[in-house]
């Protein structure tokens, strides 16, 4: 059964169709990449799905059950995870509590039992692994301003991680990383999708999609103009249109 | 939260515990005890509008809302207290519990109507509270006592103590800040804590995080009511004495000083700048009218010089200290640095 249906989904600001539409399936375990020019409604879409914006039309599913109704905190209980195109942290807060902040969500207690229970310390060995793979060495209780934006791309999708979420929603993870920093991006989101984690990847960066994403959806204008595996999307005279403007 | 922590912890907590009721018990004898009874009952008053202060602590340092309604929750606490002892001669204990049941109720109702509005409208949907409340306390005889106020609540007593005198009251109201002040922290530290901090500084990568920004905020409002209702009751028992003067926007006012003086960010730090924005006026008494002239010009480099209060002074000192000593942080693992 596919983690993530998308069917029909679209939204209007005003007159402006953002997302007409789109619809496509992700199975558990799979990269799926979602390409296109500036403004065509990528993050639009990834924002549709995480209930940051309700949809005008069609509805999502998350393994099999209709959240087109449901907020986006609920979604995210549901385990729908995300990360920003500028990394989104508490910008008063230690490293710590903002990845605490991940756990939590996977743990879901209420405040009385947070208040009188104790965390036990069994992530701290999940984060070690996460931080391993992606090649960082933070201190627990730094506050989080001392870290730099490539460092904060990588634990972002470090503390999606640790939500233990079945659908990941990564937007943009190259921007601003140099080569050995995207190659340890890349190294998180596959260790993920070999857990069964179902990804969904909006990135400029053709070779790395190319590379990573088992099939991609393309999107121009707020309409999907080609899905299909790699080579399919990359001989797609509509897709070789919209990127070179022929 | 290094191995064996529970215990660890538990002895250091019992430690500091000692050390401060230690500390608080010489206070009360060397100090306390050779102050004027005016003076030490504005040392009081500060540990008692603690409570409030507190509570704006939850709101504003950990939620990132301004709520101006913290006086008005206090003087309904104080005078439902005042009411059911005097009126309906109840128990004492019943008439404080009732008091901080109805500001409870009270933060739950204007919380459930208000918290949906952004930071701006809610800070001033809560103010409006504060001009209802002063205008209630003051015409409502059946319930307040009108101009008169309300008079002739019962004197405190506790395990076998009765706390007739301002002086005997000090070391009760220090212990129960103390135990406020833990209870802060242990509240920052919880998921409910960092969903606050989450809500305060970005609302977006709360929702993604599986926060319920608007039930998260309520709830930080309704229990800071718990705290100002706490304080209500307190004041009422107290003084015996209330009066609708004692709960007006004024007081809010410096409710806002004290939390900004000691540091918005810092439970302890708020406890001092209680006390100083309480107690300074009048150590200062001989500036006469030029006092609130000076009282302003002192918030105003305040604001300029220390935008987090004296608690964020002394940490960037700290900060700056320990990095001249220890250089800089050396990255492990989570796990050894947590």
């Amino acid at each position: 059964m596919a983690c993530l249906q998308v069917e029909d989904i679209s939204i209007s600001f005003g007159g402006l169709k953002a997302v007409q539409d789109v619809s496509f399936a992700l199975e558990p375990g799979e990269i799926m990449g979602l390409i296109g020019p500036n403004g065509a409604g990528k993050t639009t879409t990834l924002n549709l799905i995480s209930g940051l914006y309700a949809c005008d039309t069609g509805r999502v599913l998350l393994n099999g059950k209709d959240v087109t109704d449901k907020k986006a905190y609920e979604r995210a209980r549901m385990g729908l995870g995300r990360t920003f195109q500028t990394p989104r942290f508490l910008s008063r807060s230690t490293v710590g509590e903002n990845m605490k902040l991940g756990t939590d969500l996977a743990d879901q207690m209420g405040f009385l039992k947070s208040f009188f229970g104790k965390k036990g310390n069994d992530f701290l060995d999940e984060v070690d692994q996460y931080l391993e793979i992606a090649d960082l060495t933070v201190n627990w209780k730094d506050d989080i301003s001392s870290l730099s934006y490539g460092q904060l791309k990588r634990l972002e999708i470090v503390r999606a991680l640790l939500s233990h979420p079945k659908v990941l929603l990564v937007d943009e993870p190259a921007a601003g990383l140099n080569a050995k920093e995207l190659e340890k991006s890349v190294a998180l989101m596959r260790h993920a999708a070999e857990k069964g984690v179902g990804i969904v990847l909006i990135e400029h960066k053709m070779d790395m999609i190319m590379n990573v994403c088992d099939h991609i959806v393309v999107l121009n204008f707020g309409k999907m103009i080609a899905h299909g595996t790699p080579e399919e999307v990359q001989s797609n005279e509509a897709v070789i249109e919209a990127y070179l403007g022929r | 939260m290094e191995n064996g922590t529970k215990r660890s912890r538990f002895l250091r907590l019992l430690l500091v515990s000692a050390v401060v009721i230690a500390g608080i018990l010489l206070v009360d004898k060397f100090f306390i005890q050779n102050l004027k009874n005016s003076r030490v009952n504005l040392i009081n008053v500060a540990l008692i509008y603690y409570f409030s202060v507190a509570g704006m602590y939850l709101m504003l340092g950990l939620g990132g809302c301004m709520s101006m309604c913290s006086i008005a929750v206090m003087g309904l606490s104080a005078f439902v207290c005042g009411f059911t002892n005097t009126k309906l001669g109840w128990p004492l204990f019943p008439a404080m519990l009732c008091g901080i049941l109805s500001s409870v109720i009270l933060c739950a109702v204007v919380g459930s109507l208000l918290m949906k509005l952004d930071g701006r409208a809610f800070m001033f949907g809560t103010m409006a509270l504060v001009y209802i409340g002063t205008s209630v306390f003051q015409n409502f005889s059946a319930f307040t006592g009108g101009p008169n106020g309300t008079s002739g609540i019962s004197k405190l007593t506790l395990f076998g103590k009765t706390f007739s005198t301002f002086k005997s009251w000090f070391v009760l109201l220090a212990i129960a800040c103390y135990l406020l002040i833990l209870l802060l922290h242990r509240i920052k530290n919880t998921s409910f804590g960092r969903s606050l901090m989450a809500a305060r500084d970005d609302e977006t990568a709360a929702y993604s995080l599986g926060v319920n920004v608007y039930r998260t905020k309520l709830l930080a409002f309704i229990i800071s009511g718990v705290f100002s209702g706490i304080g209500g009751a307190l004041y009422a028992v107290h003084n015996g004495t209330i009066s609708a003067s004692l709960f007006s926007f004024t007081t809010q006012q410096s409710f806002i000083i004290m939390l900004m003086l000691g540091g918005v960010m810092s439970p302890v730090g708020a406890l001092f700048g209680s006390i100083l924005v309480n107690y300074l006026p009048e150590i200062a008494r001989s500036a006469g009218t030029y006092l609130n002239m000076l009282y302003g010009a002192l918030i105003v480099l305040l604001m300029i010089f220390m935008p987090m209060g004296l608690a964020g002074l002394l940490k960037n000192q700290y900060q700056k200290l320990r990095k001249l000593l220890t250089g800089k942080r050396k990255k492990t693992t989570a796990k050894e640095s947590a």
